[in-house]
């Protein structure tokens, strides 16, 4: 009992003003300023109604104009990857999103695989979206053992032609960068293309750099001019689509 | 044979290339592992490259006057109220022509802190953490305290009297403290650095200064000159025709 009251006198108020009499002056509190940080506004954002990622079909919808209905092989062209996308290479809710830096084919094994993982990951006050269609393009596939020749083989599988510059995905609601970024960087990795997470902030801060280093320019021998004109005979050893791209992509 | 043309024929470099030869098993197109660049395109990239002289930034070992010019031009300052506050305070603590001693701060115990404060508070004197450098460097230029802003750089802290007491005595104080080392500071209208400042310490007080003085013109009324002064006419003429005369000597 006694050894009781003894610890519990330690913890009291009275032991600590004795405690503070001990020494020469007493011990004055003095209060600090609080930093406190300002929450960021988020009135201007809509949610949409459907906020999860669709599901999207492996196989596309058959091919009415044909006669049997069934799907026809296509070449494996190159054209749908390369150069800049032209088009889809802005952020429609002017968030958040990931951005494809190479041109490359996506399958459905790709979307199933980020669909399953966004949707666990958003919340009520979060949406995701597509920015791709669904596979359409046909791949086909010979057999294992099989040899060279006898026709084209048939399709194994439907991939989605990506081109550089393109986004794939886009996320927003009331969210910062930082969260963004967590969930985003598994898909940027999984892509067999290179890709970065990218904001609305980024994409103005890199146009207006590009602005000014082009009004800053102080070489007078651009990429383009010099190479319509063939200057140091490059034209040899350069493709149209340097001629058309300036050496870009 | 094939092997020995093929090395032979000119163009050989250009087709010695695994991208080159290998024309089957690609069904995709070769656009996403990169073609290795000849010289001459390199060249060529390099003739065509951009050339831009981008802005500068501001050095940072430049004096406490064009840092606020040179910080404003490269930022866009943000306005806090909470900042704006503590600017405020700054400014009344440097418009209230207080005295004041800049210290840097080594690392230190918070308990050693406390005792230090107390000392300190023994004599009159009190601590200041919140003057903050970065606050202090915006408010100084265009002031009298521009000097001291060489001083306004790392881990500082400042004395300030509450009760008006004398800075003399701080120095013998802080021989004590090991971990406060003095820099400066401004003390009686005065911009010191530290020298000046232990010069300062060792002056005697005002009482000791009069009582000098007064001896010093007592000296006039009751000394050697008095007595020559308030002599006899002749004895005075007499001295002052010697003295006349010494005074040419010297000045031939």
């Amino acid at each position: 009992m006694s050894t009781k009251v003894y610890l519990n006198f330690y913890n009291t108020n009275a032991a600590w003003v004795i405690k503070s009499l001990s020494k020469p002056h007493s011990y004055v509190q003095s209060a600090a300023y609080m930093k406190i940080k300002v929450a960021p506004n988020y009135d201007d954002i809509e949610i949409p109604e459907k906020k999860k990622l669709r599901m999207m079909d492996k196989v596309p919808p058959p091919v009415l104009h044909t006669a049997s209905n069934l799907a026809v092989q296509q070449r494996s062209e190159a054209k749908y990857c390369r150069g800049p996308e032209p088009i889809h290479n802005k952020l429609n809710y002017g968030q958040y999103g990931v951005q494809a830096l190479d041109g490359g084919y996506l399958s459905h094994k790709h979307m199933d695989a980020w669909r399953l993982y966004i949707n666990s990951k958003l919340t009520n006050v979060m949406f995701a979206e597509w920015r791709i269609e669904p596979p359409w393009k046909p791949v086909t596939k010979k057999g294992t053992g099989k040899r060279m020749g006898k026709g084209k083989s048939s399709i194994s599988h439907y991939v989605t032609p990506v081109k550089a510059g393109r986004i794939l995905l886009e996320v927003g609601g009331e969210i910062e960068y930082k969260q963004v970024y967590k969930m985003l960087r598994h898909v940027a990795a999984q892509c067999p293309f290179d890709a970065r997470i990218i904001s609305a902030e980024i994409l103005q801060k890199e146009e207006e750099q590009k602005n000014w280093i082009a009004t800053n320019n102080l070489n007078p021998f651009s990429f383009r001019y010099c190479a319509r004109n063939n200057f140091l005979g490059i034209k040899k050893d350069l493709s149209p689509y340097d001629l058309k791209w300036s050496g870009k992509y | 044979m094939a092997a020995l043309v093929k090395r032979v024929s000119p163009g050989w470099h250009l087709y010695n290339n695994w991208n080159f030869t290998m024309a089957r098993f690609i069904q995709k197109g070769n656009f996403r592992r990169k073609k290795r660049t000849l010289t001459s395109q390199r060249v060529f990239l390099l003739a065509t490259e951009e050339i831009v002289i981008a802005p500068p930034k501001p050095p940072k070992d430049i004096s406490c006057t064009k840092y606020k010019a040179a910080s404003n031009m490269y930022k866009e300052e943000v306005p806090n109220p909470y900042f704006e506050f503590r600017n405020k305070l700054c400014k009344e603590f440097l418009e209230k022509d207080e005295s004041f001693l800049i210290c840097h701060r080594n690392p230190v115990t918070a308990s050693a802190v406390y005792d230090y404060r107390m000392k300190l508070k023994q004599k009159g004197f009190r601590l200041v953490f919140g003057m903050t450098n970065t606050l202090l460097r915006k408010n100084i230029p265009g002031t009298k305290f521009e000097a001291l802003a060489p001083y306004l750089v790392s881990h500082n802290v400042l004395i300030t009297s509450s009760n008006g007491s004398d800075f003399r005595s701080l120095p013998a104080l802080l021989r004590k403290m090991p971990e406060f080392i003095l820099l400066g500071g401004y003390v009686d209208g005065m911009l010191l650095s530290r020298d000046n400042l232990m010069k300062y310490s060792k002056l005697p007080d005002l009482d000791t200064c009069r009582s000098e003085t007064a001896g010093i013109l007592s000296l006039i009324a009751g000394g050697k000159t008095s007595s020559l002064i308030y002599s006899h006419a002749q004895t005075l003429g007499a001295n002052l025709k010697q003295y006349e005369k010494q005074i040419k000597e010297e000045s031939d």
